[in-house]
């Protein structure tokens, strides 16, 4: 299940903490986060019981766990300092007499109070708290760290955490119905179950950690925690609450832990680290810019060269040269006796300033001096997405100013780009052009009983056709050669239309593939809107037409979009034909940038079942491009026709891979995770959505990066 | 360990395609390296004496237009040509043949380029001056955080000798020496701190 994105190799500790924190909101925080390790639930902890502390903030955390008859894959973020979710993955063999039980669980905690030299840190938390709440348990603990190395903890816990060596419950002063904990009636699991939190028995749990040396941590604790269900049916025995265990750190991002526990089982741990705010070189190693070249003084009243013949295709290709030398390309220019316009296509830098700076830079070293503003109009799909402007003067006046980066912000003029194209020239040979590749492929499928990780590997020919701007055909196809995704024998039961519970079959009987073939055609109706048309075999499993309008002002954080959608399903072979199957669906979005990276979205309309309702999402979006976050779909299907989990609801990731590589690539890694993929709340899978194109190169987001103006 | 792999894989397979498309063989590399866990240098190291050597009449001739420099980063004792190819007022910008820059300001460093972790900028006019009077200055350093935030740095330094002049700064966490050998008031040769991650970078004129 875990999706782990690649770990940075060279990473915090290298990093000296000063660089990094210097009086942003992390440096209180650190304080908190000092010398913790991971449970065997994934989660900040000593060996099966929570502390108070939390990670570093945005640490991402894969843990794998295996003990007796329980083995656990949990992935946690650290949403924000003191904010950190988790989603669990679980299989405990001989639960029931029906044998082996998969679970799916998430917990959610809270710091709310900070420690100081007086006190603790306190924290609050609810381990499974949607699901069927096999590990349904509440607490709030306290943690105090003695020295750097030596930290205590205590706790008291309630469901779970309250199971062994349990008292009434201390709440019942407040109110006689905290007294019992109601059974819980999850019905299809993924409902949240308020109603028994902090009820019933509750315990005191504790322990504490050692660090004995940089790479190893001892630990030991009391676990309130009395493994009743497992004890009783299955392998597993309860002799003793007291654990043991050694964290092990073999490397920065990878540590291993051994244990042992209740007496009587030995099991170890497996803890994967990223961070996002980490990347393996701050600001990348990609090759350093051109120089700005200054003008003579005085050379900016020669207008000579606007009699010449020639000229504009010399710049055209001057200026082209040296963005293909950066990874860049010129798309068409504007020329005119003391401005420029260059529209730009960049497939290099994730970080949009950098690209901007770029070509301001090398305009520097080819445009006659009499030019004094520079336009740069980034292009992608043929549309442009904002027009920068800055004084050819700044640019020389700023290159090595100590503030540099905060006044070139300041004096550039970030607007709408519409009808910016009119009046360009197209650099020759633009169109149309074709571009394709063929590389191998890895698709996995998660959590199906049988075999929690399945895979298909082989070969995918991909190519792009640009007809004219904006104007472009693109496929895709594949064959497999191995892989055993299909062989998955759990068959639908869905009882709403097979819109997505059959994906099964379309891996199974798609070994040659046509995965899409599509004619897309982009465009800006107007200032401020955006728009896409695509028809054609849109996704593995629908073709139909797809259309969306977005309208996103440069400056705003609010962007709003419609998408109007006729879908028909495919055949499962995914060639050419379809099946008796078509829907009309479509949403209506609203994006919001919060801002502190924080990113909200809603989504209401049809879905392609048919029902209709809404997905609400959140993502913690990086300047460095990274992102986090999860979202859930509420439709009018009832959460027994949905089925298992109730209502669609997932995780998302993007990963950048120059936080790998260093280098500078404007390529993404994106991941969802579906703890269940059924029919409720599907969305199409549509190419080349606008959103997310068009918002990187607008004010809220660039202003996060321009730091990298001038790198 | 297998979902690392499968990651792994994952992103060998965006990476590893070819066709029309860039050349991916230049991320292919770094990428292995990264999963393997180890780096290797892209050449033998070379020292400061063989580059001396290398700087031969002819290698001047061929860049007689412009100034030539040699630099070593302390780090990865790698040491490089490099050129002069910026001037803007009084700041020159040098690059190394594999595109790395170091931007000086009458011959002390306010910028690399290029490394990862660089130093974005200095502020040291102040600097300029207490080098050939003595006394104290505040110089200000600006690096790029892991989220391409500008971070600020302030260090005050002291200022000792004359035509071997040594600087001493002190910042909030960390403390550096800067070495210049002067001559008819220029740096001909300096070892300067760029910043936490790569240490001390030494300079000379050709």
């Amino acid at each position: 299940m875990n999706y782990q994105p690649r770990s940075k190799p060279a990473s915090r500790r290298q990093t000296p903490r000063a660089i990094v924190g210097a009086g942003l909101l992390l440096l209180p925080a650190a304080a908190q986060s000092q010398g913790y390790s991971y449970s065997t639930y994934g989660t900040v902890g000593l060996i099966d019981m929570p502390t108070a502390q939390s990670a570093a903030d945005a640490e991402l955390a894969a843990t794998f766990s295996k003990f007796a008859n329980t083995t656990r894959s949990t992935l946690s973020f650290q949403i924000t300092p003191r904010l950190s979710g988790s989603f669990r993955y679980s299989k405990i063999e001989d639960y029931s007499t029906s044998g082996a039980l998969f679970d799916r669980s998430f917990d959610l905690r809270y710091r709310f109070v900070d420690e100081t030299d007086g006190r603790p840190a306190i924290a609050v938390g609810l381990q499974d708290f949607i699901g069927t709440g096999v590990y349904s348990g509440e607490y709030i603990v306290a943690t105090k760290s003695f020295s750097p190395r030596l930290t205590f903890t205590g706790g008291i816990g309630w469901g779970r955490l309250g199971s062994h060596n349990g008292f009434s419950n201390p709440l019942g002063v407040i109110n006689d119905r905290f007294d019992t904990r109601p059974g819980r009636d999850f019905g299809k699991g993924g409902e949240i179950e308020a109603t028994g939190w902090f009820r019933g028995d509750a315990a005191l749990f504790g322990g504490v950690a050692w660090q004995a040396t940089d790479k190893l941590t001892l630990k030991a604790e009391y676990s309130s925690d009395a493994y009743g269900t497992e004890s009783r049916n299955g392998s597993f025995e309860h002799k003793s609450p007291f654990n043991f265990g050694l964290d092990y750190e073999i490397r920065d991002s990878i540590h291993l832990q051994a244990h042992y526990l209740y007496g009587s089982t030995f099991g170890f741990t497996l803890n994967l680290l990223t961070n996002p705010r980490h990347p393996v070189a701050n600001g990348g190693k990609g090759p350093a810019p051109l120089p700005v070249q200054r003008r003579a003084p005085g050379a900016s009243s020669d207008l000579g060269w606007t009699q010449a013949e020639g000229v504009e295709s010399s710049l055209r290709d001057q200026t082209n040269v040296l963005l293909a030398s950066d990874g860049m390309a010129l798309e068409a220019m504007e020329l005119h006796a003391n401005a420029v316009t260059v529209h730009i296509r960049n497939e290099r830098y994730l970080a949009r300033p950098e690209a901007i700076g770029r070509t301001a830079r090398l305009l520097t070293r080819v445009m006659p001096a009499s030019i004094e503003t520079f336009t740069i109009a980034p292009v992608e799909n043929g549309i442009p997405l904002s027009a920068v402007t800055v004084t050819r003067s700044d640019i020389e006046n700023l290159e090595h100013e100590a503030d540099g980066a905060w006044q070139s912000y300041a004096r550039a003029d970030i607007t709408d780009a519409a009808n910016s194209l009119e009046g360009a020239s197209y650099f020759a040979g633009r169109y149309p052009k074709l571009t394709w590749s063929v590389g191998p492929y890895v698709k996995a499928s998660y959590f199906d009983p049988d075999e929690p990780v399945r895979l298909d590997a082989g070969l995918r020919l991909q190519g792009r056709y640009d007809l004219a701007p904006g104007w472009i055909v693109s496929g895709s196809v594949q064959q497999r050669l191995t892989g055993n995704i299909g062989d998955a024998d759990r068959g639908s039961n869905s009882v709403l239309p097979r819109v997505r519970s059959e994906s099964v079959r379309y891996a199974r009987e798609g070994e040659s593939a046509l995965e899409h073939l599509t004619l897309a055609h982009y465009f800006r109706p107007g200032k401020d809107l955006y728009a896409r048309v695509t028809a054609g075999y849109l996704e593995s499993q629908f073709g139909g037409v797809s259309s969306e309008l977005l309208w996103k002002p440069v400056a705003s954080r609010l962007a709003l979009g419609a998408e109007a959608n006729y879908a028909v399903k495919r055949d499962f072979d995914q060639r050419f034909g379809f099946q008796d199957y078509e829907i009309a669906t479509g949403h209506l979005s609203a994006y919001y940038d919060f801002g502190n990276g924080y990113l909200g979205q809603i989504d209401a309309g049809r879905y392609l079942a048919g029902d209709y309702g809404a997905t609400f999402t959140l993502d913690r979006v990086f300047a460095n491009g990274w992102s986090v976050g999860a979202y859930a779909t509420f439709t009018d299907v009832s959460f027994d026709d949905f089925g298992e989990g109730s209502f669609d609801k997932g995780l998302r990731f993007t990963v950048p891979l120059t936080h790998v590589l260093g280098q500078p690539s404007d390529k993404t890694y994106k991941a969802v995770i579906q703890p269940l993929t059924r029919d409720g709340g599907a969305r199409l899978k549509v190419q080349d959505r606008l959103y997310d194109s068009v918002r990187s190169y607008h004010t809220p987001e660039m202003k996060d990066s321009w730091g990298r103006f001038w790198r | 360990m297998k979902r690392k792999m499968i990651t792994a894989l994952a992103i060998l397979t965006v990476l590893s395609s070819c066709g029309s498309r860039q050349s991916e063989e230049s991320v292919l590399g770094p990428i292995t390296q990264s999963l393997i866990g180890f780096t290797q240098p892209a050449s033998t190291p070379a020292s400061m004496e063989d580059i001396r050597r290398q700087v031969t009449p002819q290698v001047r001739q061929r860049f007689r237009h412009t100034s030539l420099m040699i630099a070593q980063l302390e780090s990865n004792d790698r040491a490089s040509i490099i050129v002069r190819r910026g001037e803007n007022r009084d700041v020159e910008t040098y690059l190394t043949p594999d595109n790395i820059s170091i931007s000086l300001q009458d011959g002390v460093l306010i910028a690399t380029r290029g490394l990862g972790f660089d130093l974005m900028s200095a502020d040291v006019s102040d600097t300029i001056t207490s080098l050939r009077r003595g006394g104290r200055a505040v110089r200000i350093h600006r690096y790029l955080d892991g989220e391409d935030q500008i971070v600020i740095k302030s260090y005050v330094c002291d200022y000792r000798g004359n035509a071997n002049v040594t600087e001493t700064c002190h910042g909030k966490d960390q403390t550096f020496e800067n070495s210049y050998q002067m001559s008819a008031g220029q740096i001909i040769a300096s070892r300067q701190w760029i910043g936490p991650h790569h240490g001390y970078i030494r300079l000379e004129d050709s």
